[in-house]
C-alpha cells in the first residue's frame, strides 16, 4: 500500500501523471524533490485515514475510554461521581441478575449466530443458480434487514401472541396445541430467536451470496470434470472458498447479538420474569431505570472485553483451519 | 446537593458529562449533547416576565395528538399575551420519554419545560435535573391545588413541579357481555363490586367469551406500579409513612399479591397481560376483540376503545373494592429543566397552563381530571363521553394518598422496577405470593439505599 502511494506521489511530484519517464532534474533539486516526496508518502496516509480515525476516536474510542473510567465511578445520570475503584465490578460479580442475563445473552448468540448464518449460506445456494423471479426472492429474504426493528417486533408480538395471535390459530388448525410463546419463560427466549433469525437470513443471504459469485466458476468446472458430485464440489471448493465470509459473519453476527435490544425490548421487555434479559437489557436498566451510569458501565466494559475475547477466538480457529486447508 | 448553574462547577460538569453520556449512549447523540451543553453553558435566570420579555423555550411532551393541538394553542395564546417569547412543542416518543429526557439532562441540554408523571418527579427533583420553583410561584399558589397532588409535587418542601391534570382507572365493560350473563354494572362507588363478586362475575364473563375475563392496563415494565391499588385496596401498603422501610411482607400484602396471581393461574387475565410483556394495542385489543369482557384501566384510552367499539358496546364502572376503594394515579406535572436558560419565563408559562381556565381547557378538551379543588368540585364540559368521564371523576376521589405519597419518592423509578421483576415472576406462575413480597421488600431496601 505505501509503496503504491509512494509511486504515485512521487509521480505526482514530477509534475508528470501520464507515467512517461520523467525529465532529469538538477541534483539539488532531485534531493529535495526526494525529501518532498519522502514527506508527502508519510503524510498521505494518514491524510487518507484521518476522517474516518477522527469519527472513530470521537464517537467510539472515547466514549469507550469514558465508559472505562466511569466504570470506577458511583455516578448517577448526572452531577458528581465519586472513584470507588473495583466496587461496581465486585458488585456486578455478585449480582445473581448479572449472570442470569450473560446466561441468556450465551443462549441467544448460540440460539441466533449459528442459525441465521446457515440458512442464510443455504438460501445463497438455492438463490446463487438460474431460477424464475429469482431477483424478487432475493429482495423478499432480504426485505425485513430494512423494515424497523420495532416496526418487525410490534407485528411479532401480535402473531406470537399467547390468546389469539395467527401463530398459535395456524398450530391448531393442523391439529398442534397452542404455546405460549411470549408469556411462558420457557418458549418466550425460543419466540425471540425465531424473531431475530428471520430479520437477519436476508443479511446473511446477501453477504453469501456476494461471495459465492466471486468464486471462479472455472474451478468447479474443472472438480466437475473429474467426477466431483455437488456435494463433494460444495465442501471441497465452494465452503473453504466462503470461509473469510463465513468468518465475517459470525463475527457480526455475534456483534448483532451481543448488542440486541429492540426486539426484546419491544416484545418482551426482558419477560417473562428474567426470562429474556440479555446483557444490554441489564445495561439500559441499570443505567436508566436504576440510575447507576457507573455500575452500567462495568458491565458494558465486560461485554466489550466479553466481545474482544469472542473475536479473537474466532480469529485464531479461522487461522487454523486455514493453515490446515 | 449543589447548584447546577454554580459557575464553579460548570468545567467538572461537561467533563464528567462526556464521560458519563458517552458511557450510557456511546454514540454520536451522546457527543452532540454533550458539545451543546458545553456550548450552551450555565442557565441565566430572568427575574419577572413581562411585555417586553424575549425569550425562546421548548416544552416537551409524549405523543398524544390531541395534547400536542391544544399545548400548541397555550403557546400561541402566551404568545398574544406577551410577543417575545416562543414556546415550541417537542414530541418525544411515549416509551422513551425517560430515556431521552435522562440523556438530555446529562448532556446539560434537556427542554425548558417537561412534562412529567407523578412517578418520575421525585427522581428528577431529588438529583437536580428540575428546578425548585417556589422563587417564581405567588405566595399560597398552592391552596388552589388537591392536597394530595400539591404534596405530591413537592420534595424536601419545595415545589418542583405545578400539576395539570390526573387521571385514573376505572372498569370498562362489554354490554353485550353484560347483558349475556344477566349482570348489572355498579351505578355507584358504594356499590363497585367486591373482590369476591368480581371473580364470581369474570367466571361467568369467561364463560361467555370462550377465552378469558378481564384484562389489566399493564403497558411494559415502566407500569407495574398500577398493580398498586389492589395492594391499597386489601389495606396493605408499599412501604412505611417514612417512605424508607418496606411495608409489602405482611399478611395484607401477600393476600393482594395471591389474589392478583389467581387471577392468571384461573385463566381470567389473558397469559399475553403480563406486566413486561403486555402493550397497549395488544391489550386493548383483548377488549375490543371480545377476548375479554372486562378491563381495568385510565380514562385516557377511551378514544381508541371508541374508534373500535361503538359506543353501545361498552361503558365503564368503578374499580372493584375490597376492605376500601383505591384506583391508580395518572396524570402529569409540568417543570422547569435545570437547563432553562429562563426558568423565570418557564415558570410564568406554566402557571399560564395550569390557571383555572386553561386546566378547565385541557381536561375538558383531552378528556382529563382536573386538579384544582374549585375544578375538581365542579360538572365539567367534557368534549365527548361525558357520562364516563363522570364515573373517572368519581374514582379519582379513592386514589390512596399514601400510595401517591410512595409513588412520588426519587427512588420510585427503582422502586417500580422491582415490582416490575418480582410481581412478573409471581404472575406467571415462577414465584410463590410469600417469595415475592419478601423480595419486592429486600428489592425496596437496596433501591432506598
Amino acid at each position: 500500500m505505501t509503496n503504491v502511494i509512494s509511486h504515485s506521489v512521487t509521480k505526482g511530484a514530477t509534475g508528470r501523471g501520464d507515467g512517461g519517464e520523467a525529465a532529469p532534474l538538477p541534483q539539488r533539486n532531485s534531493q529535495a524533490g526526494r525529501r518532498k516526496s519522502r514527506r508527502e508518502a508519510r503524510v498521505a496516509p494518514w491524510a487518507f485515514i484521518s476522517p474516518s480515525l477522527v469519527l472513530f476516536a470521537v464517537f467510539a474510542f472515547a466514549p469507550i475510554i469514558a465508559a472505562v473510567v466511569l466504570s470506577f465511578q458511583n455516578v448517577q445520570v448526572f452531577g458528581g461521581g465519586t472513584w470507588v475503584g473495583l466496587q461496581n465490578y465486585q458488585q456486578m460479580l455478585t449480582a445473581p441478575l448479572f449472570w442470569t442475563s450473560v446466561w441468556n445473552t450465551i443462549v441467544f448468540t448460540v440460539g441466533t449466530v449459528p442459525t441465521s448464518t446457515a440458512l442464510g449460506l443455504l438460501l445463497a445456494v438455492m438463490l446463487n443458480r438460474k431460477l424464475p423471479g429469482r431477483g424478487i426472492i432475493r429482495s423478499l429474504y432480504f426485505l425485513p434487514m430494512v423494515v424497523s426493528g420495532v416496526a418487525v417486533s410490534l407485528v411479532m408480538v401480535w402473531m406470537f401472541n399467547s390468546d389469539d395471535g395467527i401463530v398459535d390459530a395456524f398450530l391448531q388448525t393442523i391439529g398442534l396445541p397452542r404455546i405460549d410463546w411470549l408469556s411462558s419463560p420457557h418458549w418466550a427466549m425460543v419466540t425471540i430467536i425465531l424473531a431475530v433469525v428471520w430479520g437477519r437470513i436476508g443479511f446473511c443471504m446477501v453477504t453469501y451470496l456476494a461471495a459465492l459469485q466471486g468464486i471462479n466458476p472455472s474451478l468447479l468446472e474443472a472438480a466437475q470434470i473429474d467426477g466431483a458430485g455437488n456435494w463433494r464440489r460444495f465442501a471441497s471448493i465452494t465452503w473453504p472458498l466462503l470461509n473469510p465470509t463465513t468468518y465475517l459473519l459470525i463475527v457480526l453476527n455475534i456483534v448483532f447479538s451481543l448488542q440486541a435490544f429492540d426486539v426484546i425490548y419491544v416484545m418482551t421487555g426482558g419477560g417473562p420474569g428474567f426470562s429474556t434479559t440479555v446483557l444490554i437489557q441489564y445495561i439500559f436498566r441499570s443505567a436508566f431505570t436504576d440510575g447507576k451510569m457507573g455500575y452500567a458501565s462495568a458491565v458494558g466494559i465486560f461485554l466489550v472485553v466479553a466481545l474482544l475475547v469472542l473475536t479473537w477466538l474466532r480469529s485464531r480457529l479461522s487461522r487454523k483451519s486455514e493453515d490446515f486447508a | 446537593m449543589s447548584s447546577p448553574f454554580s459557575s464553579s462547577g460548570d468545567n467538572a460538569l461537561t467533563r464528567r458529562q462526556v464521560f458519563r453520556y458517552a458511557a450510557a449512549a456511546a454514540g454520536t447523540v451522546a457527543l452532540g449533547s454533550t458539545l451543546a451543553a458545553c456550548s450552551t453553558g450555565a442557565a441565566s435566570s430572568q427575574a419577572t416576565v413581562g411585555p417586553n420579555t424575549k425569550a425562546d423555550l421548548v416544552l416537551t411532551t409524549w405523543n398524544i395528538a390531541a395534547d400536542i393541538v391544544t399545548y400548541k394553542k397555550f403557546a400561541a395564546d402566551y404568545k398574544k399575551k406577551y410577543p417575545g417569547v416562543n414556546i415550541k412543542v417537542q414530541v418525544t416518543p411515549n416509551g422513551d420519554f425517560n430515556q431521552y429526557l435522562s440523556t438530555q439532562l446529562a448532556g446539560g441540554n434537556a427542554p425548558d419545560i417537561i412534562r412529567n408523571t407523578w412517578q418520575q418527579i421525585g427522581r428528577w427533583a431529588a438529583n437536580g435535573g428540575f428546578i425548585a420553583l417556589d422563587d417564581y410561584l405567588p405566595k399560597d399558589y398552592g391552596k388552589d391545588f388537591g392536597s394530595t397532588f400539591w404534596s405530591a409535587a413537592q420534595l424536601d418542601g419545595k415545589v418542583h413541579g405545578v400539576p395539570q391534570h390526573t387521571d385514573t382507572f376505572g372498569t370498562y365493560y362489554r354490554t353485550d357481555v353484560m347483558d349475556q350473563i344477566g349482570a348489572k354494572p355498579p351505578a355507584s362507588l358504594d356499590d363497585a363490586w367486591t373482590w369476591d363478586e368480581l371473580v364470581s362475575l369474570a367466571r361467568e364473563v369467561k364463560k361467555a367469551t370462550g377465552k378469558s375475563a378481564v384484562a389489566y392496563g399493564f403497558e411494559g415494565v415502566n407500569t407495574a406500579y398500577r398493580w398498586l391499588p389492589i395492594l391499597y385496596m386489601h389495606g396493605g401498603k408499599l412501604m412505611e409513612d417514612d417512605g424508607k422501610t418496606p411495608a409489602i411482607n405482611t399478611t395484607e400484602g401477600v393476600e393482594a399479591i395471591a389474589w392478583f396471581q389467581k387471577l392468571y393461574s384461573d385463566g381470567l387475565i389473558p397469559k399475553s397481560n403480563t406486566i413486561k410483556g403486555s402493550t397497549t394495542a395488544a391489550v386493548e385489543n383483548t377488549f375490543t376483540s371480545g377476548e375479554v369482557g372486562l378491563m381495568m384501566w385510565g380514562d385516557w384510552i377511551m378514544g381508541d376503545i371508541g374508534k373500535a367499539l361503538p359506543q353501545d358496546k361498552w361503558n365503564i364502572t368503578y374499580m372493584p373494592k375490597d376492605q376500601s376503594a383505591a384506583s391508580d394515579l395518572g396524570g402529569n406535572l409540568l417543570s422547569v429543566s435545570k437547563d432553562s436558560k429562563y426558568p423565570a419565563v418557564a415558570a410564568d408559562f406554566i402557571q399560564f397552563v395550569c390557571n383555572q381556565q386553561n386546566m378547565q381547557y385541557f381536561c375538558e378538551n383531552d378528556l382529563f381530571l382536573p386538579v384544582r379543588t374549585q375544578l375538581m368540585n365542579t360538572q365539567l364540559n367534557f368534549k365527548s363521553n361525558k357520562e364516563q368521564m363522570a364515573v373517572f371523576s368519581k374514582q379519582a376521589s379513592t386514589v390512596p394518598a399514601a400510595m401517591a405519597k410512595v409513588e412520588t419518592l426519587p427512588d420510585f423509578a427503582a422502586i417500580n422496577q422491582v415490582l416490575a421483576d418480582q410481581l412478573d415472576l409471581c404472575f406467571i406462575g415462577q414465584q410463590t405470593p410469600k417469595a415475592t413480597a419478601k423480595n419486592i421488600a429486600d428489592g425496596i431496601k437496596n433501591a432506598s439505599s
